[in-house]
């Protein structure tokens, strides 16, 4: 299995609090690895980090084996986010949203033209092209969101919560599409609070809780693992492993 | 139990009360526009400026410049053949001599007939060693210190207040007043409860600028009581005026900006620059749909010694159009729900 | 450049859409001049009227008003939520940066032409040669407020607070600068806050070109806009913040 990202000891404080407290795995390509841990676990600040939105205080990360910090550019290039808030321009069209930010990824002309078109039309929203996202349904807007993170055909999709507040057919869409650019070679770090998305999805799990992994394995060998605490399922696993205490902090 | 509007009162002010820094400053502002007021006032006073051309430097403009820098109402500069042109459009002069070779001389002005015959007059006088007395009777008339002061200070704070309004907009913006509307309460007790904190605040910023006012101008021709009593209005108007503007926009940019150039064009036409009386009939007539001339007329009314404040017509004019800001507010609101659902 | 292309192609199709900035940089303006023009027509003569006065002078104040809009222009990805898009893209600050000076210079410096002209051809005024020269300064105006506007929404944190009293410096400015009346400094209190205000040297630059051939401060005054709006530019790059738009 080939490594493309690979993060060792990595650390990030906030005013004196560890919020990632020295964190390895790696991730190999084609993987789904689902990407979950309670509120406050760090995972938002481990994604920061992994975008290289903020440097992390100590630890590498590597993509391909070359560090992202010796070119950052470069290492951009090959990454897609779906954030968990919606992004995109509500007064412009749907076309010219995607069109935009594939654009920033060096694409230009007919090249860009078809980027968008594929994009669109993998999210079935090609036929709404013309239209401003203020007339969209809220599963759409989502779809419109997964499209300008892909159109330009990332090697590595982070996505933040996609599903949140959809009806179960669009989450059906996207959860096909998600498999669907994973077959395609696409690696995905995909982040939910849902398990049963998890447990569809991914064949990689990657437990977080308070700034440390816990787990750090195939979704078969999770499940087998932890089968003698007398339970099958993905959520009763997690919630057996970090407890069911309420968690207020920040992610 | 207590009202809507009270409990949203509250709520507003402990919202803002823990951004002291910020509190604080905003409280204090209004200092600036009674500073800005007294200083407007001074740079208004009617003034002939006289320059006289270098070139020309002779005994009879040393004469000229004797005579009139001990004058009151005129002073007098050498000015530069070179900005000329600049110089009496810019107001740096009012007129500028120059001394022909044959002993005649020249006046260089911008103005208006009657004054350049005004300053021709005057100068005929000091070089004949006449004396000549400058009035500006007849084409200016005075505001006094407190018009000046309570119409910039009433400008500044409708601004302001639209700046304590926009927490409406975030209200609407990030949902919360939405959850207001679920709760099958009226769109008014939360509109009222927004206007009234606003004017509190207002009113408080008032109460510190005209209190400084007192200082600085002792003899502002309106007593202390009567000045307090018409901030109750001018808070008011400037509350009900941004709640209305804060109504009618989803974002902080426009409203901000648009209160900005409304309330420029409420004072522009409501004599806070040109008193009333010498501004052209279509712009008097134009002025009535500006609160500010509403205001000043109340003034006026108050320093001439008027009896019945209470009564007084500008006065419940005034009162109309808090009720009119309001109720425009109210309104807008509640045509845009569409937008909040 | 393969970046800052689509930047600044975006940026200038916003700006360009945008009703608001139209309204406020071009008809504002124009009803502003209008309004103080027709209030005081009394006191000027038929040469030299007060339209005259007041389109050289309301267009520069009117002008400076451009600082706040394009402090609230360098937020908008904060407020459409866009921001994380642009900084998770590989994009350098430079280029996120110089798009959005250039696509705000470029409207907010054609609306101060366009209102220039409209008035000029409106109110007749004598500008024959001094147009150009005029315009040129108004261009670097532009520049210096966007640079300005830009830096204070991209690099100074505490612009929540601050763009709520924007305003009062500018119309301060205004007034001591004799945009709503001409003012001579009679006090040496006048003479002192004069000079502390930018629209007073603009003004009388503009006046000096027009009235006077005398382009020197009007010369002056534009290589100093342009040396100011390249330092803001420099500084806005340097002291980008992320966490100014996140």
């Amino acid at each position: 299995m080939e490594t493309i990202l690979k993060v060792t000891d990595l650390k990030k404080s906030y005013h004196g609090k560890e919020v990632v407290s020295g964190i390895s795995f790696q991730v190999f390509k084609k993987d789904i690895i689902g990407f979950i841990g309670p509120n406050g676990a760090g995972k938002s600040t481990t994604i920061n980090l992994l975008t290289a939105l903020f440097p992390p205080d100590t630890g590498q990360i590597y993509y391909n084996q070359e560090d992202i910090h010796n070119n950052l550019k470069s290492y951009k290039r090959t990454l897609g986010i779906v954030p968990q808030d919606l992004a995109f321009y509500e007064d412009l069209t749907a076309y010219d949203n995607v069109s935009f930010f594939c654009s920033l990824y060096r694409y230009r002309g007919k090249a860009l033209k078809y980027q968008v078109k594929e994009a669109l039309e993998f999210v079935g929203l090609w036929d709404r092209r013309g239209d401003y996202p203020t007339t969209f349904s809220g599963g759409m807007k989502r779809r419109l969101n997964i499209a300008c993170a892909i159109a330009h055909s990332p090697e590595l999709l982070i996505m933040d919560e996609p599903t949140v507040g959809i009806d179960p057919q669009s989450r059906n869409h996207i959860l096909e599409t998600v498999n669907t650019l994973n077959q395609r070679g696409t690696t995905i770090i995909y982040i939910s609070h849902y398990m049963e998305e998890i447990e569809t999805l991914c064949n990689r799990i990657l437990l977080m809780d308070k700034g440390t992994i816990l787990e750090d394995t195939q979704k078969t060998d999770y499940k087998m693992k932890y089968k003698s605490l007398g339970t099958g399922s993905l959520e009763d696993i997690f919630l057996k492993l970090t407890g069911t205490a309420l968690r207020d902090a920040n992610d | 139990m207590k009202p809507i509007w009270f409990t949203v009162l509250i709520m507003h002010y402990k919202r803002n009360i823990h951004k002291k820094s910020t509190f604080l400053i905003t409280l204090l502002l209004p200092v600036l526009a009674v500073l800005l007021g007294a200083i407007s006032g001074k740079m208004s006073n009617p003034v002939y400026r006289i320059g006289i051309l270098e070139s020309g430097h002779t005994t009879k403009s040393n004469t000229l410049i004797t005579t009139f820098n001990s004058m009151e109402g005129i002073t007098t500069d050498i000015a530069n053949a070179k900005t000329l042109q600049t110089d009496i459009r810019t107001g740096s002069f009012t007129a500028i001599v120059e001394f022909q070779p044959d002993g005649n001389y020249l006046i260089h002005s911008v103005k208006d007939k009657e004054i350049v015959d005004s300053i021709n007059i005057l100068i005929d006088s000091a070089l004949k060693m006449d004396t000549a007395k400058v009035s500006f009777d007849s084409y200016s008339i005075k505001t006094s210190p407190s018009s000046k002061i309570l119409a910039f200070m009433l400008m500044f704070l409708m601004v302001t207040s639209t700046l304590n309004a926009t927490l409406f907009l975030k209200d609407k913006t990030s949902g919360t007043f939405l959850r207001y509307l679920y709760s099958s309460r009226y769109t008014i007790s939360y509109l009222l409860g927004n206007m009234l904190y606003n004017f509190i605040i207002t009113y408080l910023q008032f109460f510190l600028g005209i209190t400084l006012a007192r200082f600085l101008i002792p003899d502002l021709g309106i007593s202390y009581g009567s000045l307090l009593l018409l901030g109750i209005w001018l808070s008011g108007l400037a509350a009900s005026f941004a709640t209305w503007i804060a109504s009618m926009f989803k974002n902080d940019m426009y409203a901000n900006q648009s209160s900005s150039g409304i309330v420029l064009l409420f004072s522009l036409t409501g004599g806070t620059f040109i008193p009333y009386p010498q501004m052209p009939d279509l712009l008097q007539r134009l002025s009535v749909i500006s609160p500010i001339r509403w205001f000043l007329e109340t003034i006026t009314s108050v320093e001439q010694g008027n009896p019945g404040l209470l009564s007084n017509n500008s006065l419940i004019i005034l009162t109309v159009f808090i009720a009119g800001f309001l109720f425009l507010a109210v309104s807008g609101t509640i045509y845009q729900k569409k937008s909040f659902i | 450049m393969h970046t800052f292309l689509p930047l600044f192609l975006l940026g200038l199709r916003k700006r360009s859409k945008d009703s608001f900035i139209l309204f406020y940089n071009i008809l504002f303006p124009a009803i502003i001049i209008l309004l103080l023009g027709y209030l005081t027509v009394k006191s000027y003569s038929k040469e030299f009227t007060s339209y005259h006065y007041y389109t050289l002078v309301i267009i520069p104040f009117c002008a400076l008003m451009g600082i706040i809009t394009v402090a609230y222009v360098a937020k908008e990805d904060k407020l459409s939520n866009t921001s994380c898009r642009l900084l998770t893209a590989p994009i350098s600050n430079a280029a996120l940066v110089l798009a959005k000076f250039l696509s705000c210079f470029i409207v907010l410096a054609l609306c101060n032409i366009i209102t220039l002209g409209l008035s000029v051809f409106l109110y007749q005024l004598p500008m024959n040669n001094s147009f150009v020269p005029c315009a040129a300064l108004l261009t670097m105006e532009a520049a210096v407020v966007t640079g300005i506007g830009l830096y204070l929404g991209y690099a100074f944190h505490k612009m929540e607070a601050l763009k709520n009293f924007l305003n009062l410096p500018i119309v301060l400015w205004g007034l001591f600068g004799g945009s709503f009346f001409p003012i001579a400094s009679n006090t040496l209190t006048l003479t002192t806050l004069r000079r502390f205000s930018p629209l007073t040297y603009i003004n009388r630059s503009i006046f000096e070109a027009v009235y006077d051939n005398r382009l020197t401060l009007l010369t002056f005054l534009i290589v100093i806009f342009t040396l100011f709006s390249i330092l803001l530019l420099f500084l806005t790059i340097k002291q980008f913040k992320k966490e100014a738009i996140l």
